[in-house]
């Protein structure tokens, strides 16, 4: 065939090409934002130190045993679609990479006074998505009261406004300790 | 390299990319698609009952304070599960965190304050509602935050202008015996964390940690009954009285008439949003201005379903903090319509309306005096030695009040006798020296008008 190494050719060659280029970038990405989710990652910062600490202790933390272990981003980044948490996670991960070398230090205790109480760093969808029935069989009517209004939709609370120890356990308390010391 | 000449490198590159196209379209459905993912799930096992350290509580306090164990077990949220812990144990934090006897020594931290928002964790809409009405930070803004009312309970009423010192704790009986039991006021803790100079009273109560009300005035602790909310008793505790007797008004209207007779064979307790007439023959306080009735959703924000506001000197429709006073009218009568013709209920609103037109324009007159003798200097600097100044305060705040309540809630005894009738009169007598004031250019030297007012 004389069109072998004619322009037809090369550009079938070229997208062939391309194409293997494209599927080890994909996966050279892929496996760059699997290792920039781990909480090692995450608690490389010292900034994040209290954080970690208390997420340790707390009840998803690492210091518990035979309970799920939640990560930074699996509580901290939206789960509610592939593209959103990618936006998310790269908006959050340069501003955070910023305040880094800026050396921005914050009073997270007047940040948070200031802030509403729905305001907070961490989304709903990662909480849905281990604990997705709230109505389960067995479950006490206190628990099923509590979760009535929010089942309902009657409230826009959600379930860090009640549950607000569940991340880091008492963080104010621990934030106010480490100024004193 | 051509595809076309190598079908089998061409069939393994389609597929493979058949895959791929395969894999994403998969992952953008499985948003809203639910498969449990059996090697992540764990298998939680809950148990109903109470923790170890809420079964502490209970037994404890069974032998320490067995009023509150008694009163607690029979209640609603004894069956829902709802403990000693879930309401008083708050994180370390918490501007309010101390210990109880009990609990010294561990890492459990207790307050005697519950707080709106506490209560709002499983109701959150009630305080949401509550949040909004005139019960709320409206009813502790006199004894928190208006001058007058400060200056009248610490400096006239605490003794402070006839020599008890300015900072004696005797100025805060008055506020912690009256005014703070109804309006409310600013909870102050101690170095204990525990309440000092006054106890949680009053339902404009305002907290350490920003929430404002107090839900207990209505349904007491620790039996939080629905049933003892809905009868008009709960609100007749502040509702009563020279200046607002609301109760009384009730009391001989035909609504409290068949309250008073009946009431007892009414079913008290039916779930929210589902007690409706059948359940009672009558109305009380709790079934037109906040309970579900008909099409109407139960409201836990008082000043929704009202028009006026028949408080102030002057009456006007509500707006702004106050609600919706257009709104509220409509609301209003879809509660009535439940059990009266279209007709009785015009009827009714019109004979309001016009009372309180009535009522306002004595009032405008009134204020038109006191405006004209103050521009001639022809005012006592002290209202409270005043004679013509403390006339047009009982003239809005206890008889113009009385007229405005029993008109609207069909009381003709305070409406007339307590009402009207005094008011032309009182109105006379402010007449009177009005024109000797302006007539000889000077107060006169002593007033006519005893303190306890035209009651």
């Amino acid at each position: 065939m004389s069109d072998i190494g004619g322009t037809k050719g090369a550009v079938i060659v070229g997208f062939i090409i391309g194409f293997f280029i494209a599927i080890l970038l994909a996966l050279f990405a892929a496996s760059k934002i699997e290792s920039t989710s781990t909480v090692k990652f995450c608690s490389s910062c010292h900034e994040m130190k209290i954080f970690r600490d208390t997420w340790a202790e707390a009840v998803h933390g690492s210091d518990q045993l035979g309970v799920m272990k939640a990560k930074c981003v699996d509580c901290h980044l939206p789960h509610e679609g592939v593209v959103d948490y990618l936006i998310t996670k790269s908006e959050a991960g340069i501003h955070d990479y910023l305040a880094h070398i800026r050396g921005k230090k914050t009073d997270w205790i007047s940040k948070w006074k200031n802030r509403g109480p729905h305001a907070h760093g961490a989304y709903e969808s990662g909480c849905k998505r281990c604990h997705k029935e709230l109505i389960a069989p067995g479950i006490p009517i206190k628990a099923f009261t509590a979760h009535r209004a929010y089942e309902l939709g009657e409230t826009k609370l959600n379930c860090i406004d009640c549950h607000h120890m569940a991340g880091h356990g008492d963080l104010v308390l621990a934030i106010m300790e480490s100024k004193n010391k | 390299m051509c595809l076309s000449k190598r079908p089998l490198l061409f069939v393994i590159c389609l597929s493979f990319l058949t895959m791929v196209m395969a894999n994403s379209a998969l992952a953008a459905k499985d948003k809203k698609v639910y498969y449990p993912d059996l090697s992540k799930v764990k298998k939680i096992l809950i148990k109903r009952g109470y923790s170890k350290v809420a079964i502490k509580c209970i037994e404890c306090h069974a032998k320490k304070t067995p009023g509150i164990v008694e009163d607690w077990k029979s209640s609603r949220m004894a069956h829902a599960g709802v403990s000693c812990y879930d309401c008083h144990v708050v994180p370390k934090s918490s501007p309010l965190a101390s210990q109880c006897e009990g609990m010294r020594g561990s890492n459990v931290y207790t307050t005697p304050v519950v707080t709106p928002k506490t209560c709002g964790r499983c109701h959150p809409t009630e305080v949401k509602q509550f949040e909004k009405s005139g019960h709320a930070k409206l009813a502790s803004a006199p004894v928190v935050e208006k001058k007058k009312f400060i200056k009248l309970c610490y400096y006239l009423e605490g003794g402070q202008f006839a020599g008890v010192p300015e900072g004696s704790k005797l100025t805060l009986a008055p506020r912690q015996t009256g005014c703070q039991m109804c309006h409310g006021c600013v909870v102050k803790l101690g170095p204990d964390k525990k309440p000092v100079d006054g106890w949680t009273g009053g339902i404009g109560t305002r907290y350490p940690d920003g929430s404002i009300g107090n839900c207990i005035v209505c349904h007491n602790r620790h039996a939080f009954s629905i049933a003892e909310a809905r009868k008009p008793e709960a609100c007749g505790k502040c509702h009563l009285g020279p200046d607002h007797p609301d109760i009384e008004i009730y009391y001989e209207s035909s609504h409290g008439q068949r309250f008073l007779t009946e009431g007892e064979h009414w079913k008290w307790d039916s779930a929210p949003d589902t007690w409706e007439p059948g359940d009672y023959s009558a109305p009380t306080c709790a079934t037109c201005h906040m309970s579900g009735i008909g099409k109407l959703s139960p409201t836990h924000n008082i000043s929704e379903r009202l028009k006026w506001d028949l408080v102030h000197p002057k009456s006007v429709i509500r707006s702004g903090l106050r609600g919706d006073g257009v709104k509220g009218r409509q609301l209003m009568r879809e509660v009535c319509l439940n059990c009266h013709s279209k007709l009785f209920v015009d009827t009714q609103f019109d004979k309001l309306d016009r009372t309180v037109e009535l009522y306002n324009f004595y009032e405008t007159n009134a204020k038109k005096m006191l405006t004209t003798l103050k521009s001639k200097g022809l005012l006592k600097k002290d209202p409270w030695s005043d004679p013509i100044q403390e006339l047009y305060y009982y003239l809005w705040h206890h008889c113009g009040r009385r007229i405005r309540h029993g008109a609207a809630m069909d009381g003709p005894d305070y409406a007339h006798w307590h009402g009207f009738f005094q008011l032309f009169q009182m109105y006379k007598d402010m007449q009177a020296l009005y024109n000797y004031r302006m007539k000889h250019n000077k107060i006169e030297e002593l007033s006519p008008v005893m303190s306890t007012g035209p009651l």
